[in-house]
């Protein structure tokens, strides 16, 4: 008995299937042995066969686990190799700052800002548009609301109620998710103001 | 036979699980979060809105966003926790006709547990998605100081989602057989348990696979503290 569970572990480690293992473990003490020892045996080899399963199944989830926390550590490797560069223009423009001669300043550090934007772009991340559209909580985060100028005071600013009027903080979409809303100023929907005190 | 999902309906966020190789796994929403907040909307179109999409819109929709429904579950209108409670909530809380408290919402009532469905079933949406077949059956966790009450409005509103309610399971016990506790002998332990907008502690002992309650009352030290500012608060003080 101990012995056939040690030759099963032994197989295994060595890598052959649970099949093989199986029929190797039969036919070796089902040779001088009568039936009611077969019946004995099939239900050993049900045994091992579980046990050995069990185990395999641990050691498949442990891996697991060990692979996933390996990807997540280097997964962003990509991305930050995209972002040096951005760095590295950042620095020059400081550098470029302190000198005396700031022409090109501006320019330079808008050049950054698109660069940076494209880089993250490759990733997927794009910016999710707001001011002036209808507030759409998918995507957005209201953060204040501001009554609807119903007497057309101003006219120039589109304040049609449950619109976005102002950004606080742009929002970005990751692919087809949103990987941080818009914080966005909303004009309140019609007839709100006069039910609240 | 389908999986069997195990949902912590929070006061402030609610978050759903399943064994997955022997290990519980937390289920992300659609939205890639792990935890959902426990809030439900109905905008001017109509439409119902839970989860982040509701919180996001609460503040120009504060009349018609129900969050913290969970202090009102199970409890009458006239009790002092509902009275309270009512003055912080920018919805309107109505007395039922059998003297429970519930809300409004754009003129019609609900009462908590029907709000609570619909936080249970995006809940139940989260772990069909991820387990692509039909879920039917749940466990859900409630705080150890919840009464029959508060209980079997649990149990309904677990019923109005279309979930069969197998079993309703103290939080703190809920989390001390997340930690392994049951294969431990003889031991007190303390659980500790920072919500959004709770702060609830419990003493128990173990004795072999029973889990015994040593402390009956749980304390709710932040009650009706504002959404997750506590939390915040915290959460600052230790750095995180």
């Amino acid at each position: 008995m101990s012995g056939e569970k040690q030759s099963t572990e032994k197989s295994m480690d060595s890598g052959t299937n649970a099949d093989d293992i199986c029929v190797s473990g039969t036919s070796k003490e089902g040779e001088d042995d009568q039936d009611g020892q077969q019946e004995q045996n099939t239900e050993d080899d049900i045994q091992s066969r579980y046990l050995r399963l069990a185990a395999e199944f641990e050691n498949y989830k442990k891996r697991a686990q060990k692979d996933q926390e390996e990807y997540t550590k280097y997964a962003n490797e990509r991305l930050l190799k995209e972002l040096l560069p951005v760095l590295d223009n950042l620095q020059r423009a400081l550098q470029h700052a302190r000198s005396d001669n700031r022409d090109g300043l501006l320019q330079g550090v808008e050049l950054t800002c698109k660069q940076y934007l494209e880089a993250l772009s490759r990733f997927g991340v794009k910016p999710i548009p707001s001011v002036g559209l209808p507030f759409d909580p998918a995507v957005h985060q209201a953060v204040a609301k501001v009554p609807t100028k119903k007497q057309a005071q101003v006219p120039t600013k589109k304040q049609a109620p449950n619109t976005i009027v102002d950004e606080y903080e742009k929002g970005y979409y990751l692919h087809d998710r949103v990987l941080r809303p818009a914080m966005v100023t909303v004009a309140e929907a019609n007839g709100e103001e006069t039910t609240r005190s | 036979m389908g999986k069997v999902i195990g949902i912590d309906l929070g006061t402030t966020n609610s978050c759903v699980a399943v064994m997955s190789g022997g290990d519980p796994v937390v289920i992300a929403n659609a939205e890639g979060n792990r935890t959902t907040p426990s809030v439900v909307a109905i905008n001017e179109k109509g439409e119902r809105l839970v989860g982040q999409i509701a919180k996001r819109q609460a503040i120009t929709n504060p009349e018609n966003t129900i969050y913290s429904i969970k202090r009102l579950i199970g409890r009458k209108f006239e009790s002092r926790e509902v009275r309270e409670a009512t003055k912080r909530l920018p919805y309107k809380v109505v007395p039922a006709s059998n003297g429970d408290a519930h809300v409004e919402i754009r003129g019609k009532h609900y009462s908590p547990a029907e709000v609570s469905a619909m936080i249970l079933q995006k809940m139940k949406q989260t772990a069909e998605d991820y387990l692509g077949e039909p879920v039917t059956e749940a466990v859900i966790t409630v705080p150890a100081y919840f009464d029959d009450s508060q209980r079997q409005a649990t149990k309904d509103a677990g019923q109005i989602a279309g979930l069969n309610v197998l079993r309703i399971i103290n939080e703190p016990t809920a989390a001390s057989l997340a930690y392994g506790l049951d294969k431990k002998k003889d031991e007190r332990i303390a659980v500790y348990d920072l919500g959004g907008g709770t702060f609830d502690i419990r003493r128990r002992r173990i004795r072999g696979q029973v889990h015994q309650r040593r402390h009956v009352p749980g304390r709710r030290r932040l009650r009706f503290a504002r959404h997750g500012l506590a939390r915040r608060r915290v959460q600052k003080r230790s750095g995180h």
